[in-house]
Parts: C-alpha cells; structure tokens; sequence
C-alpha cells in the first residue's frame, strides 16, 4: 500500500470518527475514558492510593456481601452495617473477578467515574445547546478534568455524586420533556439505587441543578407546563420510592453510626473556614486542601492550586469567561448556567468569613448547630456540581462565541487562536491530572501488604473457637513503614471477630466508649500487670495483636515500647510472631530504643485463662457501675471482675430493677468516669476533649452513650460559673489539649496553664469567664505561662525569652475595658470596685506567633474559689430524690465511690490535682482507701496529712504499701448531700470511698451453649437453675429481642456492654435472639430489587416501543 | 436623560437588594447602590450584562490580588483565605453583581431576543 492510501485511509477513518461524534456518543466515551485512564494510571502509577474504605478495592467481594447485611459481629463487638454502596462496590468486584489487581480496580474505578463526569456534561449540554459539539466538548473537560475534579476526586465515593449528577439532571430534564417520559423516570430511580447511601448529605446536594434546570425549563423557557410536571413527578416519585428502598431503610436504621460520624468529624466552622468567594469561584475552597497537622500540608500535592501563580491565573480566567459569557451572548440559557453559577458558589461559600458571616451565612450555621440533622449538608463543597455545570457551560459557551466573534465571521486562524486558548486553559486547569500530582504522595501502599500480615491473619483465623481479637494500638486511619492504605487493612481480611479502638466506630456507642477506654488504659504509663485480662475476658476476647510496624511517630498513637509492661502481664502468653525482628519496626525518629529494634512487626498474645466462648449466663450478683467504660479499670482494680459478677450500667437501668437490685445487697460503684467531653476526628487518630459543663455543648454536638441526665462527669465550678475558651472550637484543628484548657487559668497552681495555639490567629484569642452570682472585683493580676516548661512562673524565671502575650484586654459586664501589658510575663491591673457578671480576657498581641498561655488569672475584691471540680454521674441520685424506696435502698445499699486523678497521655497532667463532687443519701460512714505516687509513697504505719481533703477537712492516711497504697486512719461520717474530695498534693492518684467489703456469694452454675449464628440470628441453650442473665455476645443494641421457649424475654439489658437478657430457671431451655431491623432491612431489599426491575422493565419496553 | 425604573425594574432592585444583602451582609451596600444607578440609566435588561461584565473584571482583580496578598510565604494554610482582605472585598462584590446580574437577566428575559426561543 502506498503512503498516499494510508494518509487517504487515515483521513476517511478520521472523517467518519468526526461524523459518528456529532450522532454518537461512543467516541466520546472512548476519548474521555482513554484520557481518564491514562491520567490515573499515570499519577503514582502501580500505587495503591488512599481512597475510601480499603475492603472496598482489596476484597471488593466481601464488600459487596457487607451491602446486604445488617449485623455485622465480625468488627468491635458488633454493629449495624450502615453502607449501601451498589455502583461503588459491584463494578469494583467485577474487575476483581477478572483478576486486576487492586491499584488498577481504583484506577479504572477513577477513570469511570471522570469519564462518566465529562460524557455526562456533554449529554446536558447538548440537550440545551445541540448546535455547538465544541462547546459540549469544552463544558465536559472543564467539568471533568478542572481544578474541581483534582482536588475532589478522592475519596472517590463522594466524587461519585459529583460524576453522576450530570446524569441526574439530564434524567430530570427528560422526565418533563421526552416523549418516553416513563423512561426518564425509571433511570433516575435507578440513578438513585445506583449510588445508594455513600454519602446521603451529597445526593441532596445532587438535588440543587435539578430543581435550578425545572426551574428553568417552567418559567424561563417555558417548554413545561405545571401540569406536565406534576405528570413526571406523579411518575418519578412512586419509582424512586421503591428502588431506594434499601438505602432509605438502612439509613434510617443506621442513624445512629452517621449521627456518630458527623459529632466527631468537622465542624460547621472548620468546613466553612476556608471557602471564600475567591476561592469558590474557582472551584476550590475545600478546608482539608488548606490543612497543616503539625505543620505540614495534609495534602501536599495540593499546594500548588494556591501557590503556583499560572494556575491561579488560569483558575481565575475560566469563571472570568464565564461571566463575559453573561455579558455578551443573548442566548437565554445562559440564564440557566448563570444561575448554576451564582447558586452554587452561594452555597460553597456558606459561612465564610467565619468572623462576619453574611445573613445567610449566620442563617446557615445557626441551622447546622440548632436543626437537628441540618450539619450533615456543612460540606457546602459537595454543591460544586451546580457551580461547575455553571462555570464549564458559560466558559464553554464563551470560547464557542470567541471563536464565531461577532455575527458569525468565523475565521481559521481566529477559530485556532481561540481554540489553542481554550485549550491551553484547560491543560493547566488539569495540572494535577498530568503533573503527577492528583494523588496524596504520603498516602499510598506501592509494594503491596507485607507477607506476614497475610499470615498473620489466616493464622487467627485457623484458630479454633470465635472468640475475638483485639489489635493494639487502635487507629483510624493507618500509616504502617511499609505504606499508608489510610484506612485500617485488618477488616479486610480477618474473619475472626475483632475489636479495635477506632474513632469512627464500628461498634455501638456503649462498647465502643469501652474499646476507647481499654486502649486508652492498655498505653497508659501506669499500667498495672493483671488488670487487663478480666475485662478481655467478658468481651469474648482470646487474643491481642499488637502491631509494632505503624509509624507510631505521625499518628500521635503510643509507641511500641510504650507497650513493655503489657508484654510482661502473666495474664497474656505471646504465642506467636509474624515477620522478623525489626522489620518495619525502626523508624528513622530519634530516641528509637534497642526494644522496638529486636520486635518483630507483630506479635499475638493469648490470655493465659481465655474465655471459653462468646455468650455466657451467669446468676451471679451483678456489679452496678455508674460510669463508662474507663470505669472497668476501677472493677478489674478492685478485684471485682474476678468472678463472674456481670457489669451493669446504672445509668440505663430501669429504676425499679436497679432499686430491687441494690435490695438484695449488691454492690453500687460510683465512678468519675463516662466524662462529657467533645471528640474530633481530624486526622489518624481521634481527640478527647476536656470535662466539659452539664449543658456545655462547644458548638457541637457531645457524644452521649447512654442519653439520659447525669449519667455524665461534668465539669463545675463555684456558684454555677463556667469559664471557656471562645474559639476553641475553631482551633482545634489539630485536637483538643485537655492539658491546657482554659480552667487551668484559674486552678490557683502556676505549673499549669490555658495554652493558644496559633492554627487561628493569636490576636483575639479569648477566654471568657461567666459568673452568675456576680463578683465584686477590684484588680485582675495575669502570670504567663510557659507550655515548654510549666516550672517557669512558679519557679519566678524570666519570661523575655520565650514567646508570650505583648498585650492583654479585659473586658468587663459592665461595659469596662483595660489593657494588662504582659511584656514581662506579668502584668496587673487595678481599678475601683466593681460588680461584674462576665469577664473576657483577649489576647491582643503576641511577641511571636507561636504557643502562649496563661499560668494563673488572679481575681483580686473576690473569695470565690473559681478551680474546676469533676461532679460524678447522679442518675441514680436524682432519681431518689422523688422515690422514696430508692432513697431507702440507697441508704442501706454497699456503695463504693472510686476517683482516679487524670494524668493524661501528655507530659503535663490533665489534672494536676484531684478534685472531685460526689453525692450520698443518707447519713453513711466510709472507710476510705487510696494512692499516692513519687516520694509520698514512703511506707509507714504513722497518720499523716498527705494532702487529702474532703469537705475541707484534712483525712489523715497510713500509707501501706511501696506502692503508695494507704488507707485512712479513721472511718469518715458523711452526710446526706453532696460532698468535694480534693487532692490538694499532685501525688494523691485515685481514692476509694467504701461502705463494706462484703464478699458476694459464689453463683450456682449456669451453662449456656450457642447452638446457631447467622448474620442478625442467635440461637442458644441454657442451662440454670436459677435466674440467671444471658450475656448474647453481641454489642449492646436495643433492636436486639429475644425469646425463651417461645416466650418473649423483656427487652434487652445492658450487660458488660453487651444485649443480655434474664432467663428464668430452667433445666434446659431454648433461647433465640434475633436483631430486629434484618428484617426491616431485608422487606427494603426486596421493594428496592422489584423497583430495580420494574424500572429496567420500564427502559427495555420503551425502547422498544420507540423502535416500532 | 430619561431614568428607565418602572414597576419591574423596582420589582427587579428589590430581589437583587435582598439577594446580595442575604449573601453578603452589609457589604452589598455598595453593589447595590451601584447597580441602583446603572438600572435606573440602563434599564434591568442591560444592567444585567453590565454587572456580569463588572464581575468578571472584579474576578480579574481577585486573581491578582490572590497572588499579590500572600502574607504566609508560599503554601497553602487553613488562614490561606481570611488573610486576603482586598482578594475577598473584590471576590465578594463579583459574587454580588453576579447574582444581580442573574436576577435581573431573568427578570428580563422577555426582552432576550434569543433566535428560536419563544419568549
């Protein structure tokens, strides 16, 4: 063949493409899905990429199996499975199935997902502009490959929404203008199974072109009538209700765990922190792009959209165009783009600025904080498909008329001007597609899991029995030496069921509060050898895996050799490790001790007395714990999880059981546990809060586990005052430092102090203090407060070299203003007497900006004593106070009384001393009980004051043992009423207030065996002769009922953090238990499967009518 | 000079007045008074092609003043946006007159001479 045939063949190819791409869509699918793949496979290429869940592309099977559950036992000690993900898991197992590896699942999934954003874009826009295929073509890569798409494509699952909202709009314009409206209707409700629950905020947002483009089409184009429409939602409706059945339904049934998700991730306030007009309007604005964890970026690769001068220029020209677009055509859709535009940038920028919101802004935040379920939409970002289709069509629409210039004198060399242009715009637009920076460097695993992972696991799982597993640390999202999945890989995997502490947690709230205390517990710089096992023991734990390859050093989780005294507990038998000594357990940190270099990467113990297996009966007597989970350290502590007394929250217990309970003689422990704090998840690990107030909600909602008044340990101070760091809330990016609260101003001990951070600017920094019953003052004395060393203002050093606060203002109720000049590190006012209710401190300068604080806030004219006091949980108490037989129980009842000082994870305490309100009922003598640490722990017989307070009246204590055991000289009477214990020397670590010490009988033998178990069904055999409670093995949840030789049990108690019921007495009796939304769940699949089929029904038959 | 305000060309200033007002707060002061002006010598229909011109010519400045106002030294922190005062005074105000020039646009729109479509 002659050259001259192959350039004539190549050009008859190349004019039937051009042909088939004004009547077809394939070539256009072949363009845009070549070019996505190309550009994903090329970013970090042969990487797997954090994205989403791990399972997702690593055992995408198992994922799609997880969609149609509801209990799911195999993950924390069970919980309903919330996800519903038919388009993101179902193709993803496909490829999986044909062998890909897991890298090239994501791949593939991303370049669908970009092609299906681009194709889609075209669809929409030719069906609003069918002349121009150059501005179809133009909308679709802007929309596709813009700076939108670079920074939003992971997580994948919530780009889903933005790739399909073309597709739903188009679908929304089709059911009120196509002669096959039926058609249209049956492909949004398939659109709507499609994506399921991945993101339910993201599909309302997907709603906001479709209502903008109806509104279009009714009043400004007027090609639909209000009846028409009425038509298609008569159609629409009934459709999308039955194939969203099954989302709908597991929402709903898993509120609880997206309610519990969206408390402990970003704010209002943080989401809207960055989000600008400015930035908005090009496309970006999304806080995590902007985010520094220990500065540095969180997503570096990122940087470049607000530092790189061309591609900022080039972000700006885009909706630059688009807004000449509005100048200059007459074409009346511009109308409808415009007001994509204007609509979705409105909603990206929400609240921003955070400091003057505008009236919509305040509207916005005062409804994400006061309508319930209202925070779910903060993520205003997820709007961007309605700006996008706005910016991508009018930029498109105006390269098109650039090209055409004015009365359609095309010219070539205009027409390639313009389009080198436009071309050029896009090119860099898409920078982080082509420049290797579309993914997360720092998140990616390039050389697969390591083997002995893979061993590990199918080692566990080879064991006999289903008893569990718990990994330490706990994380949520994991960074190993060997590769960052992000998410954490053992879900993956691991059969065997297994608990973990995770910040999001997959678990129930009751259980979950304990996973988060014993890993808490198990890192604790205190461990004490022994008291781990017996609350392993109750949750059906055998094995604990410790992984020793995380790089422990960008988590903030404990490091390996943190775990030593652990190692060394008689209570667990290492009885394997996987991988060879300091494989992947070194680091390149300093301070790496020889331990963590001879570890292997994972080690698994066994408790040396395992549980026999998961469920257990036992008549027992139980042990009443007001508190939460941390309070199993207390009960293990004090010998009380040696037998096999169950646990039993007080808090939830109906009072009638609770005061038959305490009638029979057993035992009420009140603890300072279960505190009110907030939690934030920003990064790998989550942050606790502070003891917050009763009613103290830091602008945001405050996990509460058992949801009822004074089940909590709140923070108090003297006369109902409350004193808070006003933009703590914002600036806890980076997590909460309990340590350096803003109470520890006022704590009267200069080694402690509130502390700001600059994440915000330090100027304006303001602690606010409220005081009810009025203060008459008449100075404000303020010491500084080094965070690098707490000694500095107490030990009187200078404070010239260290960075501090320059100025300080103090404002007053009554309208007065001074400033405190804090150059020296001290500083003080005086002023004529005065009576004030609040007071707020501000910083106004700083000499650097860096971390400041405040040791000590003296209030001079005032005796109040404004130290924070922990008030422990009084559920029970309040309740006597209107039930006479409770209070009676109460009086005669064995009460202990546990407090345990809070040193904190951190170098500097989180309490630097005890100080603790408790409350009794009646007139009742303690013995009291404790211990102390460092040099007061010196044995001797001898009565000594070390420190120890209650009611102001100094207890004289004997300290027993080396290891700082005492015990009190005499019996303490305590009145009716409530009562302050205070530590007043840091060495006073916990204090046990007791009534008796009676030993509970020993239990007649009950046996119980699980005889069946399927996903959300139990079946056991009981064996007790008398009642007896049966503890189901599976994490306390509500839905849970049982039944007892058909005979349905009362509703499920809350028993070791588990769903238990009382069995009456029986030789041998069947109990079955079932979780009642399966089958809720399972009657939404099949409505959603029928609707699934109707609609594909509904599809083929038009088609084919359409063909006749 | 004849002023071209009549019922809709109020109607119109209104809906824009409480737009921007809504969106912007008390910096739609500006905008408004602006738009009020062009309106009432232009009429809606040209008003709104003016203000999406001066939009984009506001976007333009925010561009630079993006690239001009980096007090943080490069890279991207979460005070990346609230340190840009004149970046955001020019962003906002585009933002406003963008939607000023979508409401009156659409309020005009029987004036649109667009081919094919009827009004």
């Amino acid at each position: 063949m002659t050259s001259t045939g192959v350039l004539g063949r190549l050009a008859d190819a190349s004019r039937w493409i051009t042909a088939e791409a004004r009547r077809r869509w394939w070539p256009w699918v072949v363009l845009f899905g070549l070019s996505a793949l190309v550009m994903t496979l090329t970013n970090s290429p042969g990487s797997y990429v954090f994205d989403n869940r791990f399972e997702q592309y690593w055992n995408p099977g198992q994922r799609v199996a997880k969609n149609l559950t509801t209990w799911d036992a195999t993950r924390g000690l069970g919980r309903i499975r919330e996800e519903f993900w038919p388009i993101a898991t179902v193709p993803l197992w496909l490829f999986d199935l044909l062998g890909a590896p897991p890298y090239l699942i994501e791949r593939l999934w991303h370049a669908g997902l970009l092609c299906s954003a681009g194709v889609g874009t075209m669809a929409l826009v030719r069906r609003f502009v069918p002349e121009s295929i150059a501005a179809q073509a133009i909308a679709g890569a802007w929309y596709a490959f813009g700076p939108f798409s670079g920074v939003f494509l992971t997580p994948s699952v919530l780009y889903m929404y933005y790739a399909a909202a073309p597709w739903f709009v188009l679908a929304t314009v089709q059911t009120v203008t196509s002669a096959r409206p039926w058609r249209a209707s049956a492909t949004l409700a398939l659109l709507v199974f499609a994506v399921g629950n991945a993101d339910p905020p993201a599909l309302a947002y997907v709603a906001v072109p479709m209502v903008v483009v109806i509104g279009y089409l009714v009043m400004v184009e007027r090609s639909v009538t209000m009846s028409r429409l009425g038509g298609a939602l008569a159609r629409t409706v009934p459709l999308v209700a039955l194939t969203s059945a099954a989302m709908v339904g597991k929402t709903v049934l898993a509120a609880e765990a997206f309610a519990q998700r969206l408390y402990s991730t970003e704010s209002p306030e943080v989401a809207g922190s960055v989000s600008s007009w400015a930035e908005s309007l090009r496309g970006l604005g999304f806080w995590v792009s902007y985010l520094r964890i220990r500065g540095d970026l969180v997503r570096p690769d990122e940087a470049v959209l607000a530092s790189n001068a061309w591609f900022i220029l080039v972000s700006f020209t885009v909706p630059v165009v688009a807004m000449l677009s509005l100048w200059a055509l007459q074409t009346r859709v511009r109308l409808l783009f415009g007001a994509m535009l204007a609509i979705g940038t409105v909603v990206m920028v929400g609240p921003f600025p955070l400091d003057d919101p505008s009236p919509w802004g305040r509207a916005w935040l005062w409804a994400a904080h006061e309508v319930p379920g209202f925070a779910a939409l903060r993520s205003t970002y997820k709007v961007g498909a309605t700006y996008s289709f706005g910016v991508s069509t009018l930029f498109a629409l105006g390269v098109v008329a650039a090209a055409t210039g004015r009365g359609g004198r095309r010219t070539p060399a205009r027409s390639r001007a313009v389009g080198v242009a436009a071309a050029v715009a896009i090119v860099i637009g898409a920078f982080p597609f082509w420049s290797g920076n579309l993914y997360d460097p720092e998140l990616q695993v390039t050389d697969g899991i390591p083997g002995y992972w893979m061993d590990a696991m199918d080692w566990l799982d080879d064991q006999p029995g289903d008893t569990r597993v718990l990994t330490l640390p706990g994380l949520t999202r994991a960074r190993y030496r060997w590769g960052s999945p992000g998410d954490d890989i053992i879900d993956t995997w691991l059969a065997r069921p297994h608990v973990e502490n995770i910040a999001v947690p997959l678990t129930t709230p009751v259980p979950a509060d304990l996973l988060e205390a014993i890993d808490v517990g198990a890192f604790d710089g205190n461990y004490e050898q022994g008291l781990l096992a017996p609350i392993l023991r109750r949750i059906g734990v055998e094995y604990v895996l410790i992984r020793n390859d995380l790089m422990w050093e960008e988590l903030d989780v404990r490091r390996p050799a943190d775990l030593s005294t652990l190692r060394a507990d008689p209570d667990l038998d290492l009885v394997r490790t996987f991988g060879e000594p300091g494989e992947n357990t070194v680091g390149v940190v300093s301070g790496q001790t020889s331990l963590e270099r001879r570890l292997p990467p994972i080690e698994i113990y066994r408790l040396a007395d395992p549980p026999s297996s998961l469920p257990r009966v036992t008549s027992a007597e139980w042990v009443l714990l007001e508190g939460g989970g941390a309070g199993w350290w207390r009960l293990s502590r004090l010998g009380l999880l040696d037998g096999e007394a169950p646990v039993v929250y007080a808090a939830p217990l109906e009072t009638d059981i609770f005061r038959s309970r305490l009638e029979r003689g057993e035992r009420l422990v009140v603890s300072d546990t279960n505190r009110r704090t907030s939690q934030s998840v920003f990064a790998f690990t989550a942050a606790r809060s502070w003891t917050l107030g009763p009613g103290e909600e830091f602008g945001r909602g405050v996990p509460d586990i058992f949801k009822r008044a004074g089940s909590q340990s709140v923070a108090v101070f003297e006369d109902g005052a409350q004193i808070r760091d006003l933009d703590a809330e914002r600036a806890l990016i980076s997590g909460f430092r309990p340590h350096f609260r803003a109470s520890q101003a006022f704590d009267g001990d200069l080694t402690t102090g509130w502390v700001a951070e600059p994440i915000l600017d330090l100027p304006g920094r303001t602690i606010r203090v409220d005081l009810p019953a009025g203060l008459n003052l008449d100075g404000v004395e303020v010491t500084a407060f080094d965070p690098k060393r707490p000694e500095r203002a107490v030990e009187g050093e200078s404070f010239t070299s260290v960075p501090r606060i320059g100025r300080l203002a103090v404002r007053f109720s009554n309208g007065d203003e001074h400033a405190i000049n804090m150059i020296t590190g001290r500083g003080r006012i005086d002023f004529d007497p005065t009576e004030v209710t609040w007071i707020e401190l501000r910083i106004e300068d700083v000499t650097a900006e860096r971390e400041v604080g405040i040791a000590e806030v003296q209030l001079s004219g005032t005796r109040s004593d404004l130290a924070e006091w922990i008030r422990t949980p009084d559920t029970v108490f309040r309740e006597a106070r209107d039930d006479a037989g409770l209070r009676a129980a109460l009086r005669a009842a064995s009460i202990w009384y546990s407090f345990e000082r809070d040193r904190g994870a951190a170098d500097v305490p989180v309490e630097n001393q005890m100080r603790r309100e408790f409350e009794t009922v009646g007139d009742r003598t303690f013995e009291i009980s404790g211990r102390l640490s460092d040099v007061a722990a010196s044995p001797s017989s001898e009565c000594r004051d070390v420190g120890l307070r209650l009611d102001g009246r100094a207890v004289e204590v004997a300290v027993s043992g080396p290891d700082g055991a005492f015990t009190g000289c005499e019996p303490v009477d305590l009145e009716n009423g409530r009562h302050r214990l205070w530590g007043t020397a840091a060495a006073i670590d916990d204090v046990l207030l007791t009534t008796d010490d009676r030993e509970p009988p020993e239990p007649r033998r009950a046996t119980v065996e699980r005889t069946a178990s399927s996903d959300s069904h139990r079946a056991y055999e009981v064996s007790n002769t008398e009642p007896a409670v049966l503890i189901g093995g599976d994490g306390f949840d509500p839905r849970w009922s049982a039944r007892s030789e058909g005979r349905p049990l009362a509703a499920p108690l809350m028993v070791d953090a588990q769903a238990a019921w009382i069995v009456p007495p029986g030789s041998r009796a069947s109990v079955v238990a079932d979780f009642a939304p399966h089958r809720i769940f399972r009657a939404a699949l099949g409505v959603s499967g029928v609707g699934v089929l109707l609609c594909i029904a509904v599809i083929i038959g038009s088609r084919r009518r359409g063909r006749t | 000079m004849r002023a071209n305000i009549d019922a809709r060309a109020v109607a119109a200033l209104v809906v824009v007045a409480g737009a921007n007002w809504l969106v912007l707060g008390a910096r739609a002061i500006p905008v408004v008074l602006v738009l009020t002006g062009v309106v009432a010598v232009e009429g809606i229909a040209s008003t709104a092609r003016h203000a999406a011109l001066a939009a984009g010519g506001c976007v333009v400045l925010a561009a630079f003043a993006t690239i001009i106002e980096h007090p943080l030294g490069g890279e991207p922190t979460l005070q990346f946006a609230t340190n840009r005062p004149f970046t955001n005074a020019v962003s906002a105000v585009a933002g406003g007159l963008l939607l000023g020039s979508v409401v009156f646009a659409w309020m005009a729109r029987r004036e649109d001479a667009a081919p094919g479509v009827s009004p």
